[in-house]
């Protein structure tokens, strides 16, 4: 087989690496509509600086370096001063430890649908509801006929188990 | 974990933070890095979620149109990235509903719709989607045997053997219709009851041997050999004694017919049969065996046939395998030898020099539990960079483990996993699991029985070494008093690392020359 078109090689790294960045970029942004924009703008930056990506060099630390600058610039549109938490002082502190775990994203989920599938039904329709379908606490409690408080508990507890789950069984991959 | 900052993470995510809670969360995320780490985990587990989340492509913006600035040398260049951006959106999809629907049986109990087994065949060609082998269990449902023999035994311990063409359908251990065809049916006291429809009757066995046969002019006739059998029909019931026969025609005419129970394949007609098409079948596998002796491609093989206690290589490296704990036993075929996995400490240890730029691991291997937990094929000593682990994966796939190249003190781990091949219904069947890393073309396949069944870019470009490895175990975290069980159950004929990458068709022609 002749040698791959470094072309087509790019766009497979990229497109195998759309979950991973997406991990990435909402981690700092903890917006999904701002990180969904922002990996868009990576994606045509990365695509620009096809040249400049030495082939072997391994893509996903290089894209994370792109994607960062990317959420940076985001930060500074004067438009969307409006993001509260983040700023550009959080990105450099969180963005280390953020391309740490965002490498594992894909193992990550896999953990969560497994820790997800392990809980009982009772806590898997409560995850289904406010995480998966994006239902209102109220909504749920409504739905359920218990009370507000009682859902934030239980909701308090289903993600503190998933939480402690989800450790456990990338602990668990990453002794492969 | 701190209380504290996980209290003020589940507020800041609600959206209820204080501006005295935030700073104070600010504080904590930059002075503790246990605070960042637990931080991130949470925006990762929402991001994790968001993807989770059924129509969320939607809420990806539509690319935006090039900045004018771009010269139009490049705008090739742009009409190709919206075409990535494009094709990206879509693979997230993909990637999506494949994910969502990738069962995670290893966390559930394991259920099993099967009611028989196909316990032998010869020379049988299955017809439709269908298509089961020796060993395979079968759940409800058609079954077409275009030609040749095949013995099924049903739970119940009723056993039939079908002489093709046949037309059967499985409805419960207890039940079987036949639509057209020939088979013989044995029922074991233990079975008394177990019934085969045709259109025009139902026989309902008393505990006895009989054969059916639908023409296909709809005739149906049964012949007892021995014993007797009950004939319901939509208003009666006949019941036949051994040594006699009937004849039921679509018209409603019937006649006593001969019985002959020679016309018939008989049960050890079968085992005859097969037994001697395994030798066919072992012996063309001997004839390939040995063209492979001098084959340049080949580093390391295993044909599993010597009686040694070592485990010969017949590569060029030498690295013969010391066995230990495994039983030797037989393999595809009654003649071959193969090895038996059981035991947490059945292994066999081998030292395989060499660094690899392209790569192929075939194996020959009958899984006999279903795996829920890792299974060893081949783990290198420990977990070091670019010495990798194949194995089954708890959920039943095939995967080839590998450790992320990383400055930190975490042991990063990545991988690349096919699909569920290793659900309930392969326990006990022979299969022949490949994977194929080829760094020139960044690549890492799977194949199962010779078709390719999945296909990934390689994440961290690496060479592959084997160093000191285990065959069906992981050869230790030395040093740790208590380790991972990670044993083979099951059983290995045929083990061959290739310092190639093999093709998609060699594979399959590999598969059908050397399949039981």
């Amino acid at each position: 087989m002749p040698p791959q078109d470094p072309k087509e090689k790019f766009i497979r790294s990229l497109t195998e690496s759309q979950n991973r960045l997406y991990g990435y970029v909402y981690s700092l942004l903890g917006n999904h509509h701002a990180a969904a924009e922002v990996l868009q703008e990576t994606n045509l930056v990365l695509w620009r600086k096809l040249n400049e990506f030495r082939a072997g060099s391994d893509f996903i630390p290089w894209a994370f370096g792109v994607a960062r600058f990317q959420v940076l610039a985001h930060l500074r549109d004067a438009k969307r001063a409006r993001a509260r938490f983040v700023d550009a002082d959080l990105v450099e502190l969180l963005h280390s430890e953020v391309a740490e775990q965002a490498v594992e994203f894909e193992e990550m989920r896999v953990a969560l649908r497994q820790c997800v599938a392990k809980l009982p039904q009772s806590s898997q329709a409560l995850v289904e509801g406010r995480y998966f379908r994006k239902l209102a606490i109220q909504t749920i409690a409504d739905e359920t006929e218990r009370n507000l408080s009682a859902v934030k508990v239980a909701l308090m507890r289903v993600r503190q188990a998933l939480r402690q789950c989800i450790e456990r069984q990338m602990a668990k991959e990453n002794a492969r | 974990m701190n209380k504290e900052v996980l209290e003020l993470i589940d507020a800041h995510r609600d959206g209820g933070l204080s501006a005295g809670q935030h700073a104070r969360l600010m504080e904590l995320l930059k002075n503790d890095p246990a605070a960042r780490r637990a931080f991130v985990q949470e925006q990762m587990l929402e991001a994790a979620f968001e993807l989770e989340t059924p129509g969320n492509l939607e809420a990806l913006p539509k690319p935006k149109p090039a900045p004018r600035r771009i010269a139009a040398a490049m705008l090739w260049q742009w009409a190709a990235a919206a075409a990535v951006i494009f094709s990206v959106g879509l693979g997230l999809g993909g990637f999506l509903t494949k994910q969502g629907q990738t069962p995670i049986a290893a966390e559930e109990e394991p259920l099993d719709d099967g009611i028989a087994l196909l316990t032998q065949s010869a020379d049988a060609v299955w017809k439709g989607e269908r298509q089961p082998r020796e060993g395979s269990i079968l759940s409800s449902g058609k079954l077409k045997l275009e030609s040749g023999l095949a013995q099924i035994e049903f739970y119940s311990g009723a056993r039939l053997i079908l002489d093709g063409a046949v037309d059967l359908e499985l409805v419960s251990a207890n039940q079987a219709i036949c639509h057209s065809g020939r088979l013989r049916a044995l029922v074991p006291p233990q079975a008394r009851g177990f019934s085969v429809t045709s259109p025009q009757f139902k026989v309902v066995d008393l505990g006895t041997e009989f054969g059916m046969e639908v023409a296909s002019n709809g005739t149906s006739t049964v012949q007892v050999f021995d014993g007797e059998v009950d004939l319901h029909s939509l208003d009666q019931v006949h019941r036949l004694l051994g040594g006699k026969g009937l004849s039921w025609a679509k018209s409603g005419e019937r006649a006593d017919f001969p019985v002959n129970p020679q016309s018939f394949p008989s049960f050890d007609d079968v085992s005859d049969l097969t037994k001697e098409r395994s030798q066919q079948r072992y012996e063309a596998w001997q004839k390939w065996n040995q063209s492979l002796a001098d084959d340049p491609r080949i580093a390391v093989r295993y044909d599993f046939e010597s009686d040694a206690h070592a485990l010969t290589d017949s590569g060029t490296t030498q690295s013969h395998g010391l066995i230990i704990g495994c039983e030797r036993t037989n393999g595809r075929w009654a003649e071959k030898g193969a090895l038996e996995f059981k035991r947490p400490s059945d292994r066999v240890r081998v030292d395989i020099p060499g660094s690899y730029d392209a790569l192929t691991l075939t194996a020959w291997i009958r899984v006999d539990a279903s795996p829920g937990r890792q299974q060893g094929l081949l783990l290198t000593d420990g977990y070091t960079e670019g010495h990798p682990h194949w194995q089954i994966a708890p959920e039943g796939s095939l995967r080839l483990g590998l450790r992320i190249p990383s400055s930190s003190k975490r042991a990063l781990g990545t991988g690349y996993g096919s699909p569920v091949l290793f659900t309930p219904r392969q326990m006990g069947v022979w299969s022949l699991v490949a994977t194929v890393y080829d760094r020139q073309e960044s690549r890492v396949r799977h194949y199962f029985n010779g078709r390719e069944v999945s296909a990934e870019s390689i994440h961290f470009d690496q060479a592959l070494k084997i160093g000191p490895a285990d065959i069906g175990n992981w050869g230790v975290p030395f040093g740790r008093d208590k380790h991972p069980v990670r044993n083979f159950v099951g059983r290995m004929d045929e083990l061959t690392l290739w310092k190639v990458a093999l093709k998609g068709d060699e594979l399959q022609t590999m598969y059908r020359q050397t399949r039981p």
